[in-house]
């Protein structure tokens, strides 16, 4: 803030005659009876002589009105039969006689008391400074004078408010100098005749805050200064914002101050500035809203919107006031920007909050001490901020051949759609485009995916980019929160923290490129709090609120992977099997149960499928049947293979062993769920268990976190207790847990800081794979197989669909379009008579049965059939080999074999014999098939209906995805109904030949409705876990 | 008096942790023994064998060739109990295939008359809804009766061992690709003394659903000391079938591919005479061999007592006398070589047996005759060491044509038979299934009109 030069008054004081300006105070009340007094009695005291107050009473119930009219007689209160605002008042009280008498006139509130100088001081200021027309006072707290409240206000460019001040900063004189300011409140302002009669009264409109800075910036414009002098003090209440008055405005506080603060913009700014600042301001407006919704801040948005909305109803008076503004303008918008906060003064006021808690104040010795200790002692004092500094250098090591990337591709990594609109397209449409088709309802995880494509500059590869390598520092952070949370302890919570983000799982994860895998990871610490909290008995939280907000996390992140369900799963069973006295059984898995069907709710189209389908979507088959190997959290492939990563199950049982008491129950939850999570990965790897509960990285992502919890826990008892006792087994722990954690730690990070992740640029797609693109993407599908493991195919083959048991010969398979595994994919199982129908043809083929295995992947749109280098069993490269109809590719790199049979996805095919097979369920007839001709049908841009040319009577229209019966023939004389082609497929056979014809699909209408239902059922589960506003 | 102790003594200090610490090693150690147990005990579950529709399919690739005035045939044999579909598409180079359907009733052996007027004409045969076999025959006025067993799939590597081009001799190899994609191969011929790679046939690219002969005699001519021309073709890229014909002033055979391994059982043929046994070493190493006659009476090394060395890349042809059944060649050293019968017939017509590594239980053995028949003989070696109980069963175009005393067959270890089939019922396929071991089936014949003509069957 510019300090300001004093001079002499600008009069020379007349011996002996010279009368001081006259000084009218305009004091607005409103029931303000319990600090009226104090006011009142303080402007009695006032030291300038020639001082007058009109007092305007705001229709006060309290008996405001009674004690003003008994201090100042009644023709001094003007009674108002409703509550004007205080500009209102003010408005009212300059339209009197006395006002238009007065050389200044002092806006004052009915909590302020001014020190009995002030007025005097402020008339000095006012006559001292050359071009001042507003003055105001230096304001301290009413309760509590040292501390500081107003010292002169500024905005930024958009009129968000700042003060130098800190909170609670003690007035030692560091302000005490005549300051120019944007404006001063108007608690206390002292306005010149002058400025009031060119630029009018405050903005009645713009009550009960900020009304003062767009009357402080039209005095700018016109010409006049605007000072805060400290010589003058007072005293301020700041009764509306405690709420201490009927009708408080703090829950609607933020509305206020943006409405003001546009509607000064719009009045105030030049029009040259409106241009550039007016779209910036939408901008940061739009994103504070979206930032506002996504932290569940609903109210603190809703406000935001409902004040641009005020500011557009009231534009007409708004542009008429701004032309008066205008009108009376001297100075340029610069001039008054002088004044402004800097731009960026909000991001740095984010920036200090964040620095304060990540370094927490400590003492620091004055002593100097080696660089060393000092760097032990910051590490010690400040383990968040030592942990986020080792985690950026880590990660950008181990990302720097990422980072630079135009777009990531990776084996299991899937491919992003163009545009964000695809994501929401998907969602709310009927049909399913990926995979084999058919009416699988999308996830509401599309929704999230769009939202944060939108976020990421409408480029959804940068959002693959910002997930992939964000989620991990995600689950490193929940996870230091999860155990914060437990031990209350921010060292051992950083160490967790760390050993979580770097265990052997969550690498798996960025190596693999499996982003749902991810975000269940970076959502499991938050899981197991969550879902363990009814069990223990200090649970105390509102249970409706803990319910649906247990069940929207629950369900986002089985949206996204939907073996969370899984994992939930067995943490309740840990929970609940906790011997330990106390624990609340019946109300945990109660609870628990309330929260599943809530999720459940709010997932229901995809809960329906997955009932529907035995559970099949729960699975994933990542992992190898490595007991080892799964006991140190490693999946089988990615880093992690060095033995190192035992140092996590290690370091979880030392500190099992040597934690407290008073950490058994977290602690006792934590190891049973570690152990059976481990059993249970094994089981699922190998084998043992049903395809629905066959999910390996769910099961380690529960041991992960146990482990976290269990060397948290341990940490933190140890670390209290070591210096309390003699040197014993505590202090041998504690450097046996130190020497395995800094070792283990070590070697984790060292593996990560390769950076040899299966994920990278471009460069990872096999050359050999431009054989198989397609540059429509769409015409053809690619079948990939390889052995019979859950590993991801190679880029962009994605993970696999399914695994077909066929001996020695046994494959996983997945089918895709020459992109490779699409995120609208994302929640979705591969399951369908389609799917079906597909393991039963390539059953047949790695039998060994046919040699006709192009003829039966024919209908399936299957041009290639891919498999990566040595992945693909002997004994099935053999029988693939036997395959007339599938012709090896000479490819480096990927066995890849071409089916010429293969029939477009979408196409009318004129060949009875086609026509034959499709109705035919035969496998037989089938193979027999032959290369059909055919004519591929069009399909209009974003619409779900293809158009095709005349079709004989002997032809066949097929789309070959799994059937629906809303398929509808359309522009013929006798439409013929859709059909089971080959068993599972979308067919017509026309009965007469016809000419151009349509098949559209007319069952959108479902998944509007539930789409429209899940809106509103969001929008309740969000409403009822909302966050309260912070004004 | 004893010493007075307090009721209840507090536990020393850090023995609770003690405990615990103990507790949780004991936990870590049972979980690690179980985790072992798991890995090496258990191991992960066996991927189950699935359940095919039963409904087999298939294909037999005819690479028979021809020439103007020869008459071609395919015979098929259906030994199952379903009706099998059959597709027959027939491939001559610059011609689009022409293509045929019909079934075969079960137990039934069909022939359909084929093209065989050009070098390149070729026949596949694709089956549907049962497993069948398939033999090609073809017959020419003057120069008699060749017949060759069709083959299930392409291979990598084609020998075909006995393609001469003497004096009065024509050779063809006939090269099928009756796939959907383009392929491209490399043709080498090789002699007792020399090998031909002409560079205009490396490679050799040959357009999809088509395929080609090439004349041999305009490759490599047999010199002095050369007996007969061995050929390879190596595919590159795309899969191709081959095979090889031949007209000779003894008659006329159809060759088919030799297949590399360590013993090779080759059912010789029903007549007593002599033969020539062609030996071919592709490999690197030397091959030390031994050659073993089977007969009706039993086993004799007619190698001689120092047994074959081949050096790599050779190719000898030795003079068989004596030979009454079936001839084995195996590899002493265990360096795969390859190996095929020239035997000739009563009247001097001449046949080339190829022979296979795999003895099998069960035998369709389809008849080396044209549709008019002639005298046919059922070859039976028994290579195991234990007496085998064979049954015959013969198929006509009618079905099951009865024969009583093929109903039961014995046949000791490492003996050869030959069993005249019915000459009334017209050419028969047989099929042969063996009780006890395994067994090598063949066929030998003597058309009507002439000629001789032999051929392996074909394992099920």
């Amino acid at each position: 803030m510019p300090q300001v030069e004093t001079r002499s008054p600008r009069a020379a004081p007349r011996s002996g005659k010279v009368q001081p300006p006259s000084v009218l105070v305009l004091l607005v009340v409103r029931d303000g009876g319990q600090w009226l007094r104090q006011c009142l009695r303080a402007l009695a005291r006032q030291t300038h002589r020639r001082i007058g107050v009109l007092a305007v009473d705001n229709d006060s119930t309290d008996g405001s009105a009674s004690l003003l009219e008994s201090a100042l007689g009644p023709e001094r209160v003007l009674k108002s039969d409703r509550n004007l605002g205080f500009a209102g008042g003010v408005s009212r009280a300059l339209q009197s006689d006395m006002a238009r008498q007065a050389d200044y006139v002092l806006f004052l509130h009915d909590d302020t008391a001014l020190d009995q100088e002030a007025v005097a001081a402020l008339v000095e200021a006012a006559e001292r400074v050359e071009g001042v027309g507003v003055v105001g006072p230096k304001v301290v707290d009413w309760e509590e004078p040292r501390v500081l409240r107003e010292v002169g206000l500024s905005t930024d460019r958009f009129g968000y408010p700042y003060s130098p001040l800190e909170e609670g900063e003690i007035d030692q004189g560091q302000y005490d100098r005549i300051r120019e300011v944007l404006y001063v409140s108007s608690c206390a302002m002292l306005v010149s005749r002058e400025v009031w009669n060119r630029i009018g009264p405050p903005d009645e409109r713009l009550s009960p805050v900020q009304e003062d800075l767009d009357f402080c910036w039209r005095a700018r414009l016109a010409g006049f200064r605007v000072l805060m002098t400290p010589t003058a003090l007072a005293r301020h209440r700041e009764a509306t914002v405690r709420g201490e008055r009927p009708g408080s405005i703090s829950a609607r506080e933020r509305y206020f101050r943006e409405r003001s603060a546009l509607a000064s913009i719009l009045k105030n700014y030049g029009l040259l500035s409106l241009i550039w600042i007016l779209p910036l301001y939408l901008v940061q407006g739009i994103v504070r809203v979206g930032l506002l919704a996504a932290s569940r801040r609903f109210q603190d948005a809703f406000q935001l919107v409902a004040a641009w909305g005020w500011n557009v109803a009231h534009l007409p008076r708004t542009l008429r006031l701004r032309i008066r503004a205008q009108a009376v303008r001297r100075v340029p918008d610069r001039s008054v920007r002088r004044s402004m906060a800097p731009t960026g003064i909000r991001l740095r006021r984010w920036g200090q909050t964040a620095a304060l808690a990540l370094l927490p104040r400590h003492a620091e010795s004055a002593e100097p001490v080696p660089p060393g200790r000092r760097a032990l002692r910051f590490a010690r004092n400040h383990p968040v901020a030592s942990a986020w500094a080792l985690a950026l250098l880590v990660a950008a090591l181990a990302y720097r051949n990422l980072l630079g990337a135009s777009a990531l591709v990776g084996p299991g990594l899937v491919a992003f759609p163009r545009s964000p609109v695809d994501f929401f397209r998907e969602l709310v449409s009927g049909l399913r485009h990926t995979g084999l088709g058919g009416t699988e309802a999308a996830s509401p995880a599309l929704g999230l995916l769009g939202l944060g494509s939108i976020l990421t500059l409408v480029n959804p590869s940068l959002l693959a980019k910002v997930l992939l390598l964000g989620l991990p520092v995600v689950a490193g952070a929940t996870c230091y929160r999860a155990v914060r949370a437990n031990t209350e302890e921010t060292l051992p919570a950083a160490v967790a923290g760390a050993c979580y983000g770097l265990s052997n799982v969550v690498l798996w994860g960025i190596s693999e490129g499996r982003i749902p895998a991810l975000v269940f990871l970076a959502g499991m610490p938050w899981l197991v709090s969550k879902l363990t909290l009814p069990f223990d008995p200090g649970f105390g939280l509102p249970i409706r609120r803990w319910v649906v907000g247990a069940g929207v996390g629950l369900s986002v992140l089985a949206s996204f992977y939907p073996g969370t369900v899984l994992a939930a799963a067995v943490i309740v069973a840990a929970a609940a099997l906790t011997p330990l006295r106390g624990t609340r059984r019946g109300r945990g898995t109660a609870l628990v149960a309330l929260a599943v069907i809530t999720a459940t709710i709010l997932v229901f189209p995809l809960a329906f499928s997955f009932v529907r389908d035995g559970g099949a979507g729960l699975s994933d088959h990542g992992g190898r049947a490595s007991f080892a190997a799964l006991a140190r959290l490693w999946p089988g492939r990615g880093p992690g293979s060095w033995p190192t990563g035992f140092f996590f199950p290690l370091a979880a049982a030392l500190a099992l062993g040597l934690a407290s008491r008073r950490s058994a129950r977290p602690a006792f939850r934590a190891a049973i769920a570690s152990v059976l999570s481990i059993y249970l990965a094994w089981m699922a790897a190998a084998g043992y268990l049903p395809a629905a509960l066959s999910n390996p990285v769910a099961y380690l992502g529960v041991a992960a976190f146990g482990f976290a919890l269990l060397l948290g826990l341990g940490l933190a008892d140890l670390l209290r207790q070591v210096g309390l006792v003699s040197f014993g087994h505590r202090q041998v722990g504690v450097g046996a847990m130190a020497l395995v954690i800094g070792v283990g730690l070590g070697g984790q990070a060292l593996q990560a800081a390769q950076g040899s992740w299966a994920v990278g640029r471009s460069d990872r797609l096999t050359p050999a794979y431009g054989i198989v693109g397609d540059p429509t993407g769409s015409l053809y599908r690619v079948l990939w197989l390889g052995r019979a493991d859950g590993d991801a195919f190679p880029t962009p083959g994605g993970v696999p669909d399914g695994t077909v048991e066929a001996g020695p010969a046994s494959v996983r398979y997945a089918v895709r379009n020459s992109e490779g595994m699409s995120a609208l994919d994302t929640g979705r199982p591969a399951v369908g008579p389609g799917y079906d129908a597909l393991e039963r043809a390539l059953r047949e083929i790695l039998a060994g049965q046919t040699s006709h295995g192009g003829a039966l992947l024919a209908p399936f749109g299957i041009r290639f059939v891919v498999a990566g280098p040595g992945d693909l069993p002997s004994q099935a490269l053999q029988r693939l080999v036997l395959q007339l109809d599938l012709d090896p590719v000479p490819a480096g790199g990927l066995s890849i074999f071409q089916n010429s049979k293969a029939a477009p996805v979408d196409a009318l095919i004129r060949d009875p014999d086609w026509r034959q097979a499709a109705t035919n369920p035969s496998l037989l007839a089938v193979e027999r098939l032959v290369k059909p001709d055919v004519r591929v049908l069009r399909q209009p841009d974003g619409r779900d209906a293809f158009l095709g040319p005349g079709a004989g009577a002997s032809s066949l229209i097929l789309l070959a995805q799994q059937f629906d019966p809303h398929w509808r023939l359309e522009g013929v004389s006798s439409p013929a109904p859709s059909t089971r082609a080959f068993g599972w497929a979308v067919g017509f056979a026309p009965t007469a030949r016809t000419s151009a014809f349509e098949v559209r699909f007319h069952g959108q209408a479902t998944r509007t409705i539930e789409i429209a239902l899940l809106t509103a059922l969001w929008m309740v589960g969000l409403w009822v876990t909302r966050r309260p506003s912070r004004g | 008096m004893a010493e007075e102790r307090p009721a209840s003594s507090p536990p020393p200090p850090g023995a609770g942790l003690r405990r615990r610490l103990v507790a949780v090693a004991a936990v870590v150690a049972l979980i690690a023994v179980s985790g072992a147990v798991l890995d090496r005990g258990l191991g992960p579950r066996s991927a189950g064998a699935g359940v095919a529709s039963g409904a087999a399919t298939g294909a037999w690739f005819c690479p028979h060739g021809g020439s103007p005035g020869w008459s071609g045939w395919v015979v098929i044999g259906n030994p199952g109990t379903a009706t099998v579909r059959v597709r027959l598409t027939e491939l001559t180079a610059g011609k689009t295939p022409s293509v045929r359907l019909f079934s075969v009733g079960p137990l039934q052996q069909v022939y359909r008359e084929v093209s065989a007027v050009d070098p390149s004409d070729a026949t596949v045969v694709e089956y549907f809804g049962g497993w069948i076999g398939a033999a090609a025959v073809v017959a020419s006025e003057q120069s008699g009766v060749g017949a060759g067993r069709c083959e299930p799939f392409p291979r990598r590597t084609w020998y075909l061992l006995d393609e001469p081009t003497g004096a009065g001799e024509t050779s063809y190899v006939v090269v099928m690709n009756p796939f959907a994609e383009d392929a491209a191969f490399d043709l080498a011929a090789r002699t007792e003394t020399r090998t031909i790679a002409p560079g205009s046939l490396r490679p050799y690219v040959l357009p999809a659903r088509s395929s080609v002969a090439f004349r041999l005699n305009d490759i490599a001519l047999e010199g002095p000391g050369e007996r007969t021309v061995s050929v390879t073709v190596v595919q590159r890229v795309g899969r191709v079938i081959a095979g090889g014909v031949s007209t000779t002033p003894r008659g006329l055979r159809l060759g088919a591919g030799a297949v590399l391994s360590n013993v090779t059982d080759i059912p010789a043929g029903a007549y007593a005479g002599s033969g020539e046994l062609i030996l071919a070493n592709p490999g690197a190493n030397r091959a030390d061999l031994s050659v073993i006659g089977s007969g009706r009476t039993g086993q004799r090394v007619v190698s001689g007592p120092a047994g074959i060395s081949l050096a790599p890349g050779e190719v000898r042809t030795m003079d068989l006398d004596g030979l009454t059944g079936a001839a084995v060649v195996q590899s002493d050293n265990r360096q795969p070589a390859l190996a095929a019968l020239r035997v000739a017939g009563p009247r001097g017509d001449q046949a080339t047996v190829t022979g296979t590594p795999t003895p099998e239980p069960t035998w369709l053995v389809l008849p080396a005759l044209t549709p008019k028949g002639g005298r046919s003989f059922l070859v039976l070696q028994n290579p195991g060491r234990s007496r085998l109980r064979i049954t015959v069963q013969l198929l006509g175009p009618s079905g099951i044509v009865p024969a009583p005393r093929l109903s039961s067959i014995s046949l000791p270890p490492g003996r050869t038979i030959s069993v005249a089939l019915p000459a009334s019922s017209g050419p028969v396929t047989a099929l042969v299934r063996a009780q006890g071991g395994t067994l090598v089936a063949g066929a030998a014949s003597y058309p009507a009109g002439g000629g001789y003509a032999a051929m392996l069957g074909q394992p099920m």
